[in-house]
């Protein structure tokens, strides 16, 4: 299933109990008993989300979107010290310049 | 053999792709059989009144489908076969452009979108004969704003034909519900994470998750650009291979897909394998009824002659970078929707919040997790130096009830899909048995990148000694 929801249980439960990813229930866990009040920085991401859309969000829309940000916020600073990348990693992708078709080159 | 079943005996809505194709054929040969448009019309009508009784139906396509059908019985009886496929009726996620029909993407926020071209599977499908008879039920956006419950489609909650309070499974739901019910002969699912997997396991079904790039995605919705996948959904493993050879191939259309044909080579089918266990813990899950059933799967697969080894994948946190892919990719590919007034539209809340926050995910992050992803792979597929696939059960429970929140029946589900998903390696759910409650549970093969033809011979080695996918749910 898409595809979230698997993911983010997965998030949760799956990456301790099968691939062995351990990361999130512990960042779960310490965040457990922060409130859903948004916080400023949430807060100018929730409004640049609101400017986008050039409507205001419900307050429901806004916890919802202030706990999914922040679900992002805690998972990140785990996996990024767990996970050194080095300087030299490049991400897998190449941006492949085109060619003329005419053939004007000077190859 | 292994376990027997007792069930009503097979009819024609039983029957696999490749059996359906056999008996349209074989009307050429001698008064027996039956032709592409009496099977047609049988399989409409059953997709008609099955498939919406279970919500599996987004758009019947009759005129389309005859049209089809009576091609193909002049093209047989002139003795002109296409292949295993030729005249017999299929399903499609209603995420596959068809020219001139309905494809909203299970969205409401898309409900009048039809498309003037067809993407490149239904062309492939159409060369090798099949019928098209209907566009197939799927969540909207295929989840990608993060779906928290069933009903988060415009056709309403999926029913799994085996208990109908239960779920069928997403994204491609409707390619689940409809192949296990015998609404169609199979169906076309896509993954991005899970969402052809899950529901062939609820829902009885042998499902493919091709190798990332395998099938090309012209036509298709996307999600996420470097992790959509298109793949066959049907009633046997022989019919996936039989699938795969018509959709594979490259497509200039679709720069991501690869070169090359594929092939299910006719020989070396009785092959032995090293299978890889991966580590579950059934206990803190509470999924012992799962681990009862795999246990007995794989001893089918030893009697079969092959071995097993524990094996663990490299320490990645592969589920955190594939959710950003995820996330930033589904954020971006419906960025226009996602700024509109439309984005409420769409039926389940948890989508709209979930859309609008991937637009706040860090760059960083998101290339990060690319980044990640170019460390995981030469690595992670190292382990198929050890053993030749991976295998688990596909989900720890059946079903979920339909009516609840996932986030609250999601609980202990398990699956495999982070590493596969992130990675792009291919996966089969075959069915492997039932829990008490009567529903299906999946056995999951994972191969390495372009492997389909080790997965498929295992899957194919284990449905001729068993008989869980010839089950059938009772009267729906």
């Amino acid at each position: 299933m898409n595809d979230k929801v698997s993911r983010r249980q997965f998030g949760k439960t799956v990456a301790a109990s099968v691939s062995g990813a351990v990361f999130a229930t512990a960042a779960a866990a310490q965040d457990e008993k922060k409130s859903a009040v948004p916080t400023a920085d949430d807060d100018i991401r929730v409004r640049l989300i609101e400017q986008s859309r050039g409507k205001a969000l419900t307050a429901e829309q806004r916890k919802t979107i202030t706990e999914n940000i922040r679900n992002n916020d805690k998972q990140w600073p785990e996996g990024r010290a767990k996970f050194d990348v080095p300087d030299t990693t490049e991400p897998d992708f190449v941006f492949v310049p085109k060619r003329l078709s005419r053939g004007r080159t000077t190859e | 053999m292994i376990p027997q079943h007792s069930g009503p005996a097979p009819n024609l809505l039983d029957f696999t792709a490749v059996e359906l194709g056999k008996l349209i054929q074989s009307r050429r040969k001698r008064d027996a059989g039956c032709t592409s448009v009496q099977l047609t019309k049988l399989y409409l009508s059953a997709l008609e009144e099955d498939g919406k009784r279970l919500n599996a139906l987004a758009e019947l396509t009759r005129d389309l489908a005859l049209q089809q059908a009576e091609q193909a019985d002049r093209e047989i009886a002139a003795g002109k076969i296409r292949g295993p496929l030729h005249g017999v009726p299929y399903g499609a996620k209603d995420l596959l452009a068809v020219k001139g029909i309905p494809t909203r993407w299970g969205s409401p926020a898309h409900k009048d979108q039809v498309f003037n071209y067809d993407a490149t599977v239904i062309e492939r499908l159409r060369d090798a004969g099949a019928v098209l008879i209907g566009k197939l039920a799927m969540i909207e956006l295929a989840g990608g704003g993060g779906y928290e419950h069933a009903y988060a489609s415009i056709t309403g909650p999926c029913k799994c034909p085996y208990k109908l309070d239960r779920w069928a499974g997403g994204s491609s739901s409707g390619s689940g519900a409809a192949t296990g019910s015998g609404a169609v002969g199979f169906s076309i699912g896509t993954e991005t994470w899970g969402s052809i997997t899950v529901p062939s396991a609820f829902c009885n079904v042998s499902g493919l998750r091709p190798t990332y790039g395998r099938v090309p995605r012209y036509g298709a919705m996307a999600l996420s650009w470097t992790m959509d996948k298109i793949g066959p959904m049907a009633r046997s493993a022989e019919d996936c291979a039989a699938i795969l050879e018509a959709i594979a191939g490259h497509d200039p259309r679709d720069p991501a897909s690869a070169p090359g044909k594929f092939r299910m080579p006719r020989k070396d089918r009785n092959r032995r394998f090293r299978l890889g266990l991966l580590p579950i813990d059934y206990k803190k899950n509470k999924a012992e009824d799962t681990e009862k059933v795999f246990g007995d799967a794989l001893n089918a697969l030893k009697k079969l002659g092959h071995s097993v080894a524990d094996v663990k994948l490299p320490d990645y946190p592969y589920e955190l970078a594939a959710g950003t892919i995820i996330d930033v990719e589904g954020a971006s590919s419906f960025e226009n929707l996602i700024r509109s007034p439309r984005l409420e539209l769409l039926a389940d809340k948890a989508q709209h919040t979930g859309f609008m926050a991937g637009l706040a995910t860090p760059g960083v992050d998101y290339l990060r997790s690319m980044r990640i992803r170019a460390m995981a792979a030469p690595e992670a597929v190292k382990v198929f130096e050890k053993v030749d696939v991976l295998i688990a059960p596909t989900l720890l429970k059946g079903a979920p009830p339909i009516d609840k929140s996932l986030n609250d029946t999601w609980e202990g589900m398990g699956g495999n899909g982070g590493p596969g998903n992130l990675l792009g390696w291919p996966s089969i759910s075959i069915p492997m048995g039932f829990d008490k409650e009567g529903l299906p549970l999946g056995l999951e093969i994972i191969g390495a990148p372009y492997e389909e033809a080790t997965i498929l011979t295992i899957a194919m080695q284990f449905q001729k000694e068993t008989d869980w996918h010839r089950r059938r749910p009772g009267a729906i």
